[in-house]
């Protein structure tokens, strides 16, 4: 499979830091204390004004807390936060961010968006995007439905016999839905692409997706194409097929019933 | 009535859920909430009674001062406790038809969904917003449309930006926005607010979301972020001060 790679524009002038400039680990702490989290940013690899500000933003929905780790010549490398603003079993989504404090105040210099607390990256072992589950549907054969806090589950009709297994090993079936089902989660992306790309914490099944979505169809950047309809249909257009092909559906479909 | 507050389980959910379904068509099932099958008891006390309001902004100052004494992470994701409400008020926070018969919403109005939807919620939103925000909150809770219950009448301001959290928790900008799209005088939405031109709310969440990747807006001040502002917004400026 070929990579399609976009460019990727900054207009600003925001240099992009890389997220492996900053290590954030959860501490242990006891049951029902805040989470506690230690940050360690380590930016020697960038040419900033030594007056500028470092910062992370933590946030959570509709919650963020910041903490300031001091200027560029002053930098305080670690520190321990304790995340006492969100409610238990939330987990944050930090910002790094460089603040230019001479020149222009207020003006970023450099960020690096959407870090994760370290162990809760997702591994590639347990990336499945869909979560499948069965249900009493009705008369309906299946569903995508959706939960923030969790992956997208498709969820399939009980009633029907063995529809489960066959959805598992029988690639007519999964041709016939899964590339449908894929569309019907990228539209519901689609609706929110800014936000979920800013508003972290609060969605780690679509950092898998976009993840997944750039391996299909190469690097985009989420912003550029959120305001435009054309651009989305067309990302949206090019990740099903990209997953099609993936998959080989329409030749193992045409396989099986020449057979 | 002061007691204890009981609120649905698993399974009071899904019986509240299925009432709605069906289209609301019988009696209110509040009496989920006083069944030990249906419901457990909370820890905090407070009064349900709900008092006349005029709006979802006044319903929400009135949320908050009812709930002060409450832990707010406590509650602020309990999908349980918000759904409950939404129960006990059921009658308050959705209206009826000519026929009489209670017009149903979609189920994230009354069942607290965790998504980028939350915003839809009847009850919990007023609370947070104006928790949040206090009187800057206005703009987002009232609406010019005056059909039905007022506390069923969602604002149109919202429903343009509410997915967009980052906007939604930044207390200086909704405070600047408060400032552009609502008449403080006449306390009222200003005019021709809504529509896809520029500088209307739909048009906010993506200038905001553009600025934030240029500047740090969190710490910057309401005159700062007001100066900053693209042209397409100036309509709304007459007037605006930030003394």
């Amino acid at each position: 499979m070929t990579a399609k790679r976009s460019k990727r524009l900054n207009w600003t002038g925001r240099i992009t830091i890389d997220k492996s400039c900053v290590d954030i680990t959860r501490e242990d702490v006891p049951v029902g204390h805040p989470e506690t989290v230690t940050i360690d940013i380590d930016l020697s690899d960038y040419s900033f004004p030594k007056s500028a500000a470092v910062v992370v933003e933590a946030s959570h929905r509709l919650i963020s807390m910041r903490s300031e780790f001091g200027t560029i010549g002053d930098l305080i490398q670690s520190k321990v936060l304790k995340l006492s603003e969100f409610p238990a079993q939330s987990v944050p989504t930090f910002r790094l961010m460089v603040i230019d404090k001479d020149r222009s105040p207020g003006r970023l210099l450099g960020s690096a968006e959407r870090i994760k607390v370290a162990d809760t990256e997702t591994s590639e072992d347990s990336r499945n995007i869909f979560k499948v589950d069965t249900r009493d549907l009705g008369e309906e054969v299946w569903r995508v439905e959706f939960d923030l806090d969790d992956y997208p589950k498709l969820i399939i009709n009980r009633k029907i016999p063995n529809f489960l297994y066959c959805l598992e090993h029988d690639k007519v079936i999964q041709g016939l839905i899964l590339p449908v089902a894929f569309r019907v989660v990228l539209s519901e992306l689609a609706l929110n692409l800014g936000d979920t790309m800013n508003d972290s914490g609060e969605d780690s099944w679509v950092s898998t997706w976009m993840q997944f979505c750039s391996e299909l169809c190469g690097a985009f950047d989420a912003r550029e194409i959120a305001d435009d309809e054309d651009k989305l249909k067309g990302w949206i257009d090019d990740c099903v097929t990209e997953f099609a092909k993936l998959h080989s559906f329409a030749s193992l479909l045409t396989k099986a019933w020449e057979s | 009535m002061t007691e204890k507050f009981r609120k649905l389980n698993d399974q009071g959910l899904d019986e509240f859920k299925a009432w709605i379904l069906d289209g609301g068509h019988d009696p209110l099932p509040a009496d989920l909430l006083e069944s030990p099958v249906y419901s457990t008891l909370t820890e905090f006390t407070f009064s349900t009674d709900l008092p006349e309001l005029a709006n979802r902004y006044e319903f929400g100052k009135h949320l908050v001062k009812l709930l002060d004494h409450v832990p707010h992470l406590e509650i602020e994701n309990d999908i349980k406790f918000w759904s409950s409400l939404a129960l006990i008020w059921f009658d308050s926070i959705s209206s009826r038809n000519q026929s009489g018969d209670r017009k149903i919403q979609e189920m994230a109005r009354y069942i607290l969904k965790l998504n980028w939807h939350d915003y839809r919620h009847l009850v919990r939103t007023p609370w947070i917003l104006v928790r949040l925000h206090g009187a800057n909150a206005k703009f987002l809770l009232v609406s010019a449309r005056t059909e039905g219950n007022p506390l069923s009448v969602t604002s149109d301001t919202l429903e343009r930006i509410g997915s967009r959290q980052s906007l939604l928790r930044n207390r200086k900008v909704i405070s600047v926005f408060s400032k552009l799209y609502f008449d403080h005088e006449t306390d009222q939405l200003k005019p021709r607010l809504m529509g896809k031109g520029p500088g209307t709310p739909i048009r906010t969440g993506v200038i905001v979301r553009q600025l934030a990747l240029t500047y740090d807006l969190e710490e910057m001040s309401e005159q700062a972020i007001y100066d900053i502002l693209p042209r397409e917004f100036d309509r709304w400026k007459e007037g605006v001060s930030f003394d």
